[in-house]
């Protein structure tokens, strides 16, 4: 017998036995349940936000020069609204650290020279020069922000008070350190 | 033995398995792992890599090993229409990825964070390998992870949706066991500035994508046709026994060989046939049967006399000479 016609036998067979079709719909069943399951175990990817897109706890933001805590992937603090470089008092600065106007240009003073740089610091170790706290970037997570892909990072120390003047919650630090307060890295990858 | 339409698919299978990083579960993964996830240290991350491994390889043969089970338990392995089904599915899938196209639908669903917290990072890690490997339970980065599903299911070969499984889990695992050890170092930072600044690097990789699933849709198409013929004959061959993706034959004073797309398998006995998930050959008074994927033995059924044989997933019939001058079925 040809082999498609065997299987079309076999298959008619099968499909005309109670029994065959039992075992179908208990397969379904089975495959079904365990779907389910998988699904209770595993986490919305796409969160509700409290102050931005993607934090799922109430700790604060870290101190950032234009408000939004975005820095980049070293923990330098980003223009929230475009992503450009800042300094430490918000000014947008080039590669070399000069601020810089809206065209890339660098801003000159009153004098004709170009203005001296400010101090660019990580957001997580202003955090120790404002609040006298030792701070670190422990643990940090990805969740899908506004169809790109945002890192939410945590700046750590083992003090018991966050920002907000409450208790501290553990959020993503290890090592007995909690939450200080909070920023976040945008990619460009979609999501 | 691996033939073109395997090696197509199963590099089709690793690539969209690494695309896969650029998840917000792939990339929390490898600073989870890595060094500055944890205060295990370089050791802990080493074992967290080594668990990883293995979790994402069964989710692969889970997920897809289970599509092509339930293919063959719907409408049986092989067959010309299913290939083809299985070819439309992966070029409609490679035109996507080749445009770029937002992943539809998407499974907006992440890992869960907690782990990492109540378990050993070995553990946690395993579980995450896990979940990462079956594919479904997390975003898609590709439309491969769909069409790869789809083909499993079409195809409904077991022991090629294993294949695909397989190689998805190492391909999503590559990627995040080279990149976690590094994590918090210069290397390690400036990786993640590349791929999630620099968006032509998900892009040529989706393309990656759409140039492997056209080559898999091409094998899909040509390699089951001819079972890997050179032309539409073959010389010094007898008593042919063939399926969409296997040719079987006798070889004129030599032994019985079946042909699936690369160099001719010899099997042990004479009179080969394929069918369902056999291949059957005549050897002395009994007759073989293998597993049709693996060739791996099975069974040795008494047969007297067996001179022609046909296999079926639920039936074996043979031809025997009686002693009057006839034969007998």
């Amino acid at each position: 017998m040809p082999e498609h016609l065997d299987r079309i036998t076999d298959s008619l067979a099968r499909d005309s036995s109670r029994r065959g079709f039992l075992a179908r719909v208990g397969g379904a069943l089975m495959a079904i349940t365990a779907a389910r399951t998988v699904g209770t175990l595993i986490e919305p990817g796409e969160s509700e936000a409290f102050h931005f897109c993607g934090h799922t706890f109430t700790t604060g933001s870290c101190p950032h020069p234009t408000g939004l805590p975005r820095i980049d992937s070293r923990g330098f603090p980003l223009r929230a609204s475009d992503g450009h470089p800042i300094d430490d008092v918000g000014r947008p600065v080039n590669d070399a650290g000069q601020p810089v106007d809206g065209n890339g240009q660098v801003l000159d003073g009153p004098d004709g020279r170009p203005l001296p740089p400010a101090p660019r610091t990580r957001i997580c170790d202003r955090v120790q020069n404002i609040y006298g706290i030792r701070t670190s970037i422990d643990g940090a997570w990805y969740r899908c922000c506004g169809g790109k892909v945002r890192k939410l990072v945590d700046c750590c120390s083992h003090h018991n008070t966050r920002i907000n003047g409450d208790a501290a919650l553990t959020g993503y630090c290890f090592g007995g350190r909690k939450v200080f307060c909070v920023q976040y890295y945008d990619t460009r990858v979609p999501c | 033995m691996l033939g073109p339409l395997e090696i197509a698919l199963g590099f089709a299978a690793l690539l969209i398995g690494a695309t896969g990083t650029f998840s917000p579960c792939g990339l929390s993964v490898i600073d989870t792992i890595g060094p500055t996830g944890h205060t295990g240290g370089r050791r802990t991350t080493v074992a967290a890599c080594v668990a990883f491994l293995p979790g994402a390889i069964a989710g692969g043969l889970l997920t897809f090993g289970s599509l092509a089970a339930l293919g063959d338990l719907l409408h049986g392995a092989g067959g010309r229409v299913s290939y083809l089904v299985a070819a439309a599915i992966a070029l409609l899938a490679a035109a996507l990825e080749a445009r770029g196209t937002r992943i539809v639908p998407q499974i907006r669903r992440q890992l869960p964070e907690h782990w990492r917290r109540v378990m050993p990072m070995p553990v946690a890690a395993a579980l995450y390998g896990v979940l990462l490997g079956i594919g479904f339970t997390t975003f898609v980065l590709s439309f491969g992870v769909w069409a790869l599903a789809g083909v499993s299911l079409a195809v409904g070969d077991p022991a090629l949706g294993l294949l695909l499984g397989g190689c998805f889990g190492l391909g999503r695992a590559i990627p995040i066991l080279a990149l976690a050890p590094l994590a918090g170092r210069p290397s390690g930072i400036r990786a993640t500035e590349l791929m999630c600044e620099r968006p032509g690097v998900y892009r040529g990789l989706r393309g990656g994508d759409a140039v492997a699933l056209t080559a898999a849709a091409l094998a899909l198409i040509v390699v089951p046709g001819s079972a890997g013929a050179a032309g539409t004959s073959i010389a010094h061959a007898t008593d042919p026994s063939a399926t969409a993706d296997a040719l079987l034959f006798q070889r004129l004073g030599g032994p019985a060989v079946i042909s699936r797309g690369g160099p001719e398998v010899p099997l042990p006995g004479s009179h080969p046939a394929i069918g369902g998930r056999y291949v059957a050959t005549v050897q002395g008074s009994s007759v073989l049967l293998f597993d049709r994927n693996t060739l791996a033995p099975l069974a040795q059924i008494p047969a007297a006399g067996a001179n022609a044989i046909a296999v079926s997933d639920s039936w074996l019939a043979y031809r025997a000479s009686t002693g009057g001058g006839g034969d007998a079925i």
